[in-house]
């Protein structure tokens, strides 16, 4: 078979989404392993939550990001400002105060250490944001109960298995399902 | 040492958002009488723009007074934020949970309040433009970055714009949750503010990875922030008591001793006007009790190398400001005071486990040590200009006037008013880090010992 | 047939039973390889070359007091390295931090090495100068001195008390906490050894009072170490280094002398554990977790160092004060300035660049690495400091007249800094067949606290922190 076709035929057969609502975290991370069993690829997989759980706990898988390019290339432009900055004012009228040279290394790596940290922290905020896919216009399929402690378990699913993984959410103690699409 | 009772989810954002969605009595009286202090501070700080410095004590040679004080006693007492928030999250301290976001806060409103001193110390606050536009348009002649005031607002500005912006990412998840608990206007208001936080798995990781990073990267501006800010006065060489190479960590451990202090104030008052029994319990009062002592401790050594070098080799200037700080009249008694205060009181206090875990006790050890590290500051700056230096001519006293008085007093409503109404709009204690403290926590059992116990990522 | 099951470690948490770690590290004390006997040896030789070089200087050498240059700064060198280390496992208990527990022994070992301290710093102290010729010499033309007016030969008497209570209360702190130990050594081993550790721990029986007994000693004599330490750095390096060099007022000197100490600390317990895990076989103690956790915290230190650096060099250059630029020419820019970019790059750059990648942190080589530049860096740094105060004339005075030229070392200077190095190396290694290395006690209690534990689909380490 050839990949990309496959690919394109698995994006066409994207039907819906499905949100499973759990009370309790066991029972949405043993629903996780057993719609991953059923077929249902990781990245076809949403779990909200309404606080941090550590990283694997409902069994879901590592996804790829690239924050920490982010903080490097904002010291790397906060340090070229500084410089430039600090550099370009006193080049400007060359006067000098307090026996200390035009281009004092020393001061202006105070400003400069500065402009760096500011950049990189600038940066891992567009970073975070960026990779977090925020800001978002419109939740989607959502639920409001998810910050009050539910587990929201969010799946994209097709004609084929759409009935067959309702049918398992529910086995495994999912509260309510809503669909989309 | 955190006590291993559940609240759940419902509960957290029950009381937590509680003075969100409708606040008690005691909470607007409260923000009342703050705001009457800061009307004063207003009228105060207004009349004295209209009429002049000449309201002030301020005089050849003491120029700076009051105003410089509080400047450094409230960019002191923003340390505490990135203290609790940034180093008890990197050495992933358990306890750090209900404290973070209160010191955080405090530390945003304490800078804002400290950039003010010098902006009106300058007596006209619109020349201020200077500092990052040329004076001389003409011949371009731009700050003098070689200056010590140059860097000072530059590294506060980092630290401020880097607290807001930590502070914002930290309060998206928490802004979803009212988002989903609020109707209306509200709701519109708070789903732009949230950004669309849904807390998928992603999401979260990239805010705990957030946590971490910003942690990292604030932590060396907050230690820069005090260092610049001693380099006022350790680069001037003409005021004896001032060029000494120990400033940089000393003020910044200092800083540290009063804004850990501070923010143990705000949390007792927090509970106490949000009935926050649950979340700041003794158990935390104790480990910030404990942190104090050793940061205190700290200090007292900073202190002493500080006084020691002062009259190392005894030369016969430095001797006579040492005199002049401990036995003329009133320093040697706001001295004596200094010292009391400051760490003979609170820290032998702090070795008992009963003070450390007392609501009252720790009101009274750290309020007190914020008077002894005002008058710390105090004690450094007014002594050393009011002897006479090689490069002044005249000498003079220094008393402050009652609008200075009036200023400093209303800066302190002016932080707490700030805090407290930023209560009104934003959780204080990050609900889903009390949350997330609840999901880590376990118990290992040693023969019939229960003993508390956290999860952690190797 | 008798199997003897050694503890593991399995995903960084140590597995096995108290009966496993009692059994393992008993074999490991009592025996004696060939390993061991070739480093004692050649430890024994260092001693005996250092023995024969600070007998040439005394005897062949001049009246100068520049020829103890090296000799301050050896002394200098084992304050900041061996007499630290114990401030690494006083820290690790001080906030229960179970990583730290195997290598609390490691550390806190290097007390005993204090003796030998103490006998290299007697020299010194008889050729340190008093603080001023006579009563009648104005004040303001004296050697510049944290004795301000005290008697002239302050320095001589409080610091010598100042290090015999360091290195006393460093014996005791290492006794005690190493008592249980002790019994359970003598009580499972046989020989000369066991027999020495059997009696030192006489009274032994781990009853909860004794338990909760020996817990308050180790938090006091820690306290105290503690601040002997912070005293001792403050004095040796005001004393022995600042005010022999007119014009030299540096508050943060001693404080940036300590820190490096902190620093050097951490530094000399990563090397021994590296090779007690890569020579010695305990590598189920030190796991890459101990080595990522220490490493950290050398990485915290590096930025330090350079931070308390950088604010003493920044005030002096910024203030341009005739007195204080000469010591800056001095020490950094002029005649030591080679010496200082090696120690800038060995104690700061090097260290910064290779932590702080988190993946070389994660591993045994990379801190290990780190650390052992730390430590060539520090002995630089130290003797540039040392040698170069020793080698000033005229300490009177308030600036710098002469700046005499780096003063390079002898045969009999370079023999006193092996001698020194190996003189340590040859009491820990004595020792540590007496006293265990493993701190056994500690272990087991990581046994109890440490585990790995199930939350939801994945094993996660679960660490309890008793109050």
């Amino acid at each position: 078979m050839i990949p990309w076709l496959n690919k394109i035929r698995e994006n066409v057969m994207v039907k819906k989404q499905v949100l499973a609502l759990f009370d309790d975290a066991a029972k949405a991370a043993d629903a996780n392993e057993a719609v991953m069993k059923e077929g249902v690829k990781p990245g076809d997989i949403e779990i909200m939550t309404g606080c941090p759980y550590p990283e694997g706990a409902f069994g879901e898988h590592d996804k790829p990001h690239r924050v920490y390019r982010f903080p490097f290339i904002g010291a790397l432009l906060g340090f070229s400002m500084a410089m430039l900055i600090t550099a370009g004012t006193q080049l400007s009228w060359p006067l000098i105060t307090g026996g200390k040279p035009i281009l004092s290394l020393p001061p202006m790596v105070i400003i400069a250490y500065e402009g760096t940290l500011l950049g990189a922290v600038l940066f891992t905020i567009v970073g975070v944001l960026f990779e977090s896919r925020l800001p978002r216009v419109g939740l989607g399929l959502y639920d409001d109960r998810i910050t009050e402690g539910y587990i929201g378990l969010l799946l994209n699913v097709t004609e084929d298995n759409d009935f067959a993984i309702k049918k398992l959410l529910q086995k495994h103690g999912a509260q309510e399902l809503k669909e989309e699409g | 040492m955190q006590e291993a009772t559940k609240l759940g989810d419902k509960k957290i954002n029950d009381d937590l958002l509680a003075n969100i969605f409708g606040s008690e009595r005691r909470y607007w009286l409260v923000c009342g009488f703050l705001a009457m202090g800061v009307g004063a501070f207003a009228l105060a700080a207004g009349y004295m723009i209209v009429t002049g410095l000449g309201v002030t004590g301020l005089n050849r040679p003491v120029f700076w007074g009051f105003f410089i004080t509080n400047f450094v006693f409230w960019v002191g007492i923003s340390h505490a934020g990135v203290m609790l928030s940034a180093i008890l999250r990197l050495t992933k301290a358990e306890w750090r949970r209900p404290a973070t976001r209160a010191a955080e806060i405090v530390t945003v409103f304490s800078l804002f309040t400290a950039l003010m001193m010098p902006v009106i110390h300058t007596g006209r606050p619109w020349r201020i433009i200077y500092w990052f536009l040329p004076y001389d348009f003409q011949r371009m002649i731009w700050p003098n970055i070689r200056s010590a005031l140059v860097w000072d607002p530059t590294a506060i500005n980092t630290y401020l714009t880097c607290s807001i912006l930590f502070v914002f990412v930290a309060l998206i998840p928490d802004l979803a949750v009212i988002r989903d608990r609020s109707t209306g206007i509200r709701r519109l208001i708070y789903s732009g503010l949230s950004l669309g936080w849904r807390g998928t798995s992603q999401q979260w990781k990239l805010q705990m990875m957030a946590g971490v990073l910003l942690s990292a990267l604030i932590l060396p501006i907050f230690v820069s922030v005090h260092s610049i800010v001693s380099f006022d006065f350790s680069m001037a060489i003409s005021v004896k008591g001032w060029h000494t190479t120990i400033f940089a960590p000393y003020f910044v451990i200092g800083a540290v001793h009063s804004g850990v202090s501070a923010v143990v104030t705000v949390l007792i008052l927090l509970r106490f006007l949000f009935r926050w029994e649950d979340y700041i319990k003794p158990d935390h009062l104790d480990a910030l009790g404990k942190l104090l002592a050793v940061v205190g401790t700290a200090w007292f050594f900073f202190f002493a190398l500080e006084f020691l070098y002062g009259i190392y080799g005894a030369e016969p200037d430095e001797i006579a400001l040492r005199t002049t700080q401990l036995f003329s009249m009133p320093w040697g008694a706001m001295f004596i005071a200094f010292l009391i205060t400051g760490y003979f009181f609170p820290v032998p206090m702090w070795l008992f486990r009963s003070v450390r875990r007392s609501m009252f006790w720790m009101t009274i050890t750290t309020i007190s040590v914020n008077i002894g590290m005002w008058l710390e500051r105090f004690l450094i700056i007014v002594p050393g200009l009011m002897r006479k230096q090689d490069l002044s001519f005249v000498w003079n006293v220094y008393s402050p006037s009652i609008v200075e008085i009036t200023i400093v007093l209303g800066t302190f409503c002016l932080v707490l008013l700030g805090v407290l109404l930023f209560a009104k709009a934003f959780p204080l204690i990050p609900l889903y880090d009390i949350k997330e403290g609840e999901v880590l926590q376990g118990e290992v059992t040693v023969g019939r010992a229960k003993v508390p116990a956290a999860f952690h990522e190797e | 047939m008798k199997t003897t099951i050694s503890p593991s470690l399995h995903d960084g948490v140590l597995q096995g039973t108290f009966g496993d770690v009692s059994r393992d590290v008993v074999q490991r004390t009592s025996t004696i390889g060939g390993l061991y006997k070739k480093v004692l040896g050649a430890s024994f030789a260092l001693t005996g070359v250092g023995v024969v070089g600070f007998l040439l200087i005394a005897f062949t050498g001049s009246d100068d007091r520049s020829q103890w240059g090296y000799l301050a700064a050896m002394v200098g060198y084992l304050l900041t390295t061996a007499l630290a280390a114990p401030m690494v496992s006083i820290a690790c208990r001080s906030v229960r931090a179970n990583w730290g527990k195997p290598l609390a022994r490691v550390a806190e070992l290097y007390a005993i090495t204090g003796l030998g301290v103490l006998l290299a710093y007697v020299p010194l102290v008889v050729a340190l100068p008093a603080l001023y010729p006579n009563s009648d010499a104005p004040r303001e033309s004296l050697r510049h001195t944290i004795w301000v007016f005290w008697h002239p030969h302050a320095p001589h008497i409080y610091d010598s008390l100042a290090l015999l209570t360091l290195v006393i209360t460093g014996i005791a702190l290492l006794l005690i906490s190493s008592i249980p130990d002790m019994a359970d050594f003598g009580a499972k081993a046989t020989g000369k050894r066991a027999s020495i550790a059997a009696r030192l721990s006489k009274s032994w029986r781990g009853t909860q009072k004794q338990w909760k007994a020996r817990r308050a000693a180790i938090g006091l004599l820690s306290g105290l170490y503690f601040m002997g330490f912070l005293t001792l750095h403050y004095q040796y390096s005001s004393d022995f280094a600042m005010s022999l060099v007119p014009g030299w007022k540096d508050s943060i000197f001693p404080v940036w002398h300590a820190l490096s100490g902190l620093q050097c600390a951490c530094a000399t317990v990563m090397v021994t554990m590296y090779a007690l895990r890569r020579w010695g076989g305990y590598t189920a103690y030190f796991g890459v977790n101990q080595f990522w956790s220490l490493g950290k915290i050398m990485l915290a230190l590096s930025l330090l160092w350079f931070y308390f650096w950088f604010m003493g060099f920044f005030t002096f250059w910024y203030g341009r004060i005739p007195a204080e630029m000469a010591v800056l020419e001095f020490l950094f820019t002029e005649q030591y300035r080679i010496l200082f970019l090696v120690a800038f790059i060995l104690n700061f750059l090097a260290p910064l660049l290779i932590l702080v990648w988190n993946k070389v942190r994660r591993s045994t080589g990379g801190p290990a690495l780190a650390a052992l530049l730390i430590l060539i860096g520090a002995l630089v740094d130290r003797i540039r400091i040392y040698v170069g105060s020793w080698s000033i004339e005229d300490s009177f005075g308030h600036s710098l007249k002469e700046m005499p030229p780096a003063q390079l070392p002898t045969i009999p200077d370079a023999m006193v800094i092996v001698g020194g190095i190996g003189l340590v190396l040859m009491i820990y290694m004595i020792v540590a067949k007496v006293i265990p290395i493993i701190s056994m006690w500690e272990t087991k209690e990581q046994l109890l606290y440490v585990s790995h534990r199930s939350l939801l689909k994945k094993k996660y380490m679960l660490i309890g922190k008793p109050d």
